[in-house]
């Protein structure tokens, strides 16, 4: 197979688009009938399964975890809850946490525990936060339940050339709260790999997944929110439900290469900031010798994906940052390496519920180790 | 009082003007105004702590419709104090003053820890008043009301405090931890399960003084408020600005942002937007040291474990929260509202859970079981009784076979004598009370009733709002999904009927408290393959002690709630106590057998305690290691959630 089209076939994979392929295995491994509740749609996995893996098997039922990790795909499930992973489809489906409806694990001091099969409740603290995050310090996650969905009927791709960075963040913005929700959403800038060479303006790149009149409904909201805001639409791209017509579908370029791009698969340094502090960001020069993409958009905030080209050592990368998120912060004091001490001693509330994780072992099942797994 | 989802012909539902074109070399803040993407610059920076900058207090809200003449005297004393204790608090400073400003004790005959807190807060901002502090004296959890209207008052606390600043919350935490003194921190007050019921003796610590609107960041979708903000006020502030919160619980009037993620709280469009936990951005709250807490993202790095979720639902007992940023959406701007007819419950909880799986995301969904659907009045006519829709392109087919049907004379009878009947008991309050008594006295005699003669109705309202495009082409498919379920389609009126009438129901209990019978809610979840069992286990159980009937909302791909209500009548307080008594504990043991929560939106505070321990298992001991590190001496809301 060309280059090419393995590349074409990740990428679908990637974005929830791909050929439901049937099972060669005689039975699932994780998808039996005594680990999916086919009524609520609820999975129930061991942490250490992969999500590739589950995602296969779930595929060639029809169904879909919907969420897909931004890092390896070997990543196991547990490792990637315990990382808090947030995921490319993260405006459509939120981090990985969200779609956990219930975990089993194992406390530092050897007790089992569980949380109820619930879709939600109000019994107390959500205690699956005690879990996800943790890094396996607060406790080892043994099995999961996750959400599971159906197949998408329909995938729209579409990218729009904004008239500046800031307009690509409002335009993103607006479909977010109203109602839009793609399901992956990038801003390449001009100069900034993996943006085209040709293209002049800033990129809003976004999907939309879901049943066939969801989706084209919110494609079209993006499309008259998008024209209000003299963004240009560029690359219009509809996936089929039929695997044939699917086939014939060529993937423009831009989403080919995107997720394939060094930036993307590990990224040197991650700013996470609400879509307000970013696109005031995004109105300054960023420091030369550096590759920046927006990414993992959420409802209130986004994240800028930076690589230094020049150096491999990010530090002087940090420092240039954070001189200008300084120099445009109301009170001229942000650092990136200080957060708010308020923020700082959250954190340490959960000290007391931590233990070292033991040697040699640092992430529940993960499959490569030292890997970055956060995203 | 203004609405906050006006019918699809108001004003505020018009289409969105056409976005005006950019002329080249307009700048992007240029192009934001000009499609008022921008907040007003009043909210851009921070709200100056003006009186003038805070929120209309102005909305009337009628807590007077009580049948009082039913009562003697002393009970209309007791009952007028209780009830004009919940109404919407106007939150202005004078309306808060403490009674003991007026008074101008000595000091010095004062014990020490309330000479303390008038010399950090100043007498106005302290009471110590036999009206106040009857008032703090409970929340709306029923069984203190039934007590109080028997003339048994609850426990009081010893004071009752009003911060303004988070710098009175401090200094209030260091005298309570001085003076070992327990302190319930105390929102709006409408919370049914006794969350904010005060320690005898301890500090009330009412947090509606707490009520800046801080910051609206337009771009981001937030909005930054004060724990004692009204979500009634919030949401008016909201959709003068062009946006919505999305949640709608039945308590709007006078729950507070504070009291929302205190309890987990849902809204009655929590289909679309979700419940508050999914709303909540970022909390900062103060432990009971008074070290102040931010659950934010750091900008760098990874995010450990969410603290927020571990805040939200932890009832104040972790800590008092004093800043809240919020999700918020742009307003709706269409909504549209349907009524679908089921003849078996199971039909329409079919057609929920195929909606949800299909990806819909509908405002509301709600179905009313039988009961329900005939007594609440979805309609001036019983279901069967009210035609079809006018049928919709693609829906003639399944609309015609039930347009057809004819209501049975049964039916009709039955709906003349449930009009006739309360045009009787709305002139002869006496007679009322008695009926109400005698009916809910017998529950079994009510539960073969409705088996025997109610028809086989079962009503969904489903809606759906949002972007134009989404709107249009959702509804049909989603009718389309019910009629395929065996739902019959009856048009526009009975959804936009429950859109007018849907916080009538929260005015109900005095009616009912006043005639000498109690009310109850019991919201539960469960997964979608659970829900029939559990609902008719539930019913089965406490049916020979109270009636109950159900809706079923709140609903998810993956399942949804349970809202049962309950009405029981004995001669004596005790019987009545003990028969309150005995149908929780039923309907709670079933729930827990059949695997769902005992709690959905409503919390836990005294009421669900032991069942909520229960749940969480070995969590609770997890929970108590935090409870240790942020309120060692255990002062905050002690005796709550997990006791």
């Amino acid at each position: 197979m060309p280059v090419k089209d393995r590349v074409k076939k990740a990428v679908a994979a990637a974005v929830g688009t791909s050929k439901p392929q049937p099972s060669t295995a005689p039975s699932p491994r994780y998808t039996g009938e005594e680990d999916l509740n086919a009524v609520a749609l609820v999975l129930r996995v061991p942490a250490q399964a992969p999500w590739l893996e589950v995602e296969q098997e779930l595929n060639a039922q029809g169904l879909t975890l919907g969420w897909v990790p931004a890092c390896s795909s070997a990543h196991s499930l547990g490792a990637l809850l315990e990382a808090r992973a947030s995921g490319w489809k993260s405006c459509l489906y939120g981090d990985l946490a969200a779609q956990c409806v219930a975990l089993e694990a194992q406390l530092p001091d050897g007790t089992d525990v569980a949380t109820r099969l619930v879709p939600r409740s109000a019994a107390g603290p959500d205690f699956k936060a005690l879990l996800v995050g943790g890094r396996g310090t607060t406790g080892r996650i043994r099995r999961a339940n996750l959400r599971v969905y159906h197949c998408p009927e329909r995938t729209i791709f579409r990218t729009y050339a904004c008239p500046s960075p800031a307009v690509a963040i409002a335009c993103l913005t607006e479909m977010l709260h109203r109602g839009a929700m793609p399901a992956v959403a990038f801003v390449t800038l001009p100069g900034h790999a993996p943006h085209p060479e040709s293209a002049p303006h800033p990129l809003l790149w976004v999907s939309f997944e879901g049943n066939r009149i969801l989706t084209e409904a919110r494609a079209a909201i993006s499309d008259r929110l998008a024209q209000g805001l003299q963004c240009t639409a560029g690359i219009h791209l509809e996936l089929q439900e039929n695997p044939e017509q699917r086939e014939q579908d060529a993937l423009p370029d831009l989403w080919t290469t995107l997720p394939q791009s060094p930036l993307v698969q590990a990224p040197s340094l991650q700013l996470t900031l609400p879509w307000s502090e970013l696109q005031h960001l995004l109105e300054q020069p960023l420091p030369p010798g550096v590759e920046a993409v927006v990414s993992h958009a959420r409802h209130a905030r986004g994240s800028l994906l930076l690589r230094t080209v020049v150096d491999q050592d990010i530090a002087p990368l940090k420092r240039a940052l954070s001189a200008l998120l300084a120099s445009t912060a109301e009170d001229g004091n942000f650092s990136l390496d200080t957060i708010t001490p308020e923020v700082a001693r959250a954190s340490t509330v959960f000290d007391c519920l931590r233990s070292p994780p033991p040697a040699g072992e640092t992430l529940t099942g993960n499959p490569q180790q030292g890997k970055n797994v956060h995203d | 009082m203004p609405a906050l989802h006006p019918g699809p012909n108001d004003p505020a539902y018009q289409a969105p003007a056409e976005a005006s074109r950019e002329t080249p070399g307009t700048t992007p803040s240029e192009l934001k105004r000009e499609l008022q993407y921008a907040p007003p610059p009043s909210l851009e920076q921070p709200v100056a702590h003006q009186d003038q900058d805070r929120v209309a207090h102005d909305a009337p809200i009628d807590v007077t419709d009580v049948k009082s003449d039913a009562l003697s005297p002393p009970q209309r004393d007791v009952a007028r104090e209780i009830f004009v204790a919940r109404a919407p608090q106007n939150t202005s400073r004078s309306s808060h003053r403490g009674l003991t400003s007026g008074l101008k004790p000595s000091t010095r005959s004062l014990p020490p820890f309330l000479v303390a807190l008038i010399d950090v807060l100043g007498q106005e901002r302290v009471s110590i008043s036999g009206p106040d502090l009857r008032v703090y004296a409970r929340d709306l959890w029923p069984l203190p009301l039934l007590r109080a209207l028997h003339g048994q008052q609850s426990p009081q606390p010893g004071v009752v405090v009003w911060p303004e600043t988070e710098l009175h919350i401090q200094e209030i935490l260091r005298i309570a931890r001085q003076h070992k003194l327990p302190i319930t921190p105390y929102g709006g007050g409408s919370g049914v399960l006794g969350g904010a019921m005060p320690s005898p003796g301890g500090i009330v610590m009412d947090l509606k003084r707490m009520d800046r609107i801080i910051r609206l960041d337009a771009t981001s979708g937030t909005v930054e408020v004060e724990p004692g903000v009204l979500g009634w006020h919030l949401e008016e502030r909201l959709r003068g600005l062009g946006f919505t919160l999305g949640h709608f619980p039945s308590s709007l009037m006078t729950a507070s942002i504070g009291g929302y993620a205190a309890t987990r709280s849902a809204g009655q469009f929590s289909s679309r937007y979700g419940k508050i936990e999914d709303m909540v951005e970022r909390i900062s709250f103060l432990s009971a040291s008074g070290e102040r807490f931010d659950t934010g993202t750091p900008p760098l790095g990874i995010p450990g474990p969410d603290l927020a979720q571990l805040l939200l639902g932890s009832e104040g007992t972790l800590g008092v929260i004093t800043r809240v940023v919020l999700r918020i959406q742009r307003a709706p701007q269409t909504a549209r509202y349907r009524g679908i007819r089921f003849h078996t419950l199971e039909d329409g909880l079919l057609a929920m859970r195929r909606i949800m799986q299909a990806g819909f995301r509908p405002s509301v969904m709600r179905l009313y079981d039988e009961l329900d659907t005939f007594l609440v009045g979805r309609g001036d006519k019983p279901l069967s009784e009210q035609s079809a829709a006018v049928p919709e392109e693609g829906h003639a087919a399944s609309t015609a076979k039930a347009s057809t049907e004819k209501p049975s004379m049964a039916n009709t009878y039955l709906n003349a004598a449930k009009h006739q009947a309360q045009g009787l008991l709305d002139r002869f309050p006496q007679v009322a009370r008695s009926a109400v008594r005698l009916a809910l006295g017998r529950p079994a005699l009510l539960e073969a009733a409705t088996e025997r003669f109610l028809p086989h109705d079962q009503l969904l309202i489903v809606g759906c709002e949002g972007e134009p495009e989404e709107v249009e082409a959702s509804l049909p498919a989603m009718i389309a999904l019910c009629t395929q379920a065996g739902g019959q389609d009856l048009g526009a009126e009975p959804g936009e009927r429950w859109l007018r009438k849907r916080y009538d129901v929260s005015f109900k209990m005095p009616t009912f408290l006043y005639n000498g019978a109690f009310v109850d809610t019991v919201e539960v979840a469960a997964t979608w393959e659970r829900i029939p069992a559990l609902y008719h286990a539930v019913r089965h159980a406490v049916s020979d002690q109270v009636m109950i009937m159900a809706h079923f909302s709140h609903a998810y791909p993956d399942g949804m709630s349970i809202y049962f209500s309950l009405g029981g009548s004995a001669e004596t307080l005790e019987a009545a106590e003990r028969r309150h008594s005995l149908a929780w504990s039923r309907a709670l043991e079933v729930v827990a057998q059949q695997g769902a929560t005992v709690s959905h939106h409503h919390g836990v505070g005294l009421m669900k305690a032991a069942q909520a321990r229960l749940e969480q298992g070995a969590f609770v001991e997890r929970w108590r290691v935090l409870k240790q590190q942020l309120d060692p001496d255990g002062i905050l809301n002690p005796g709550k959630l997990f006791g």
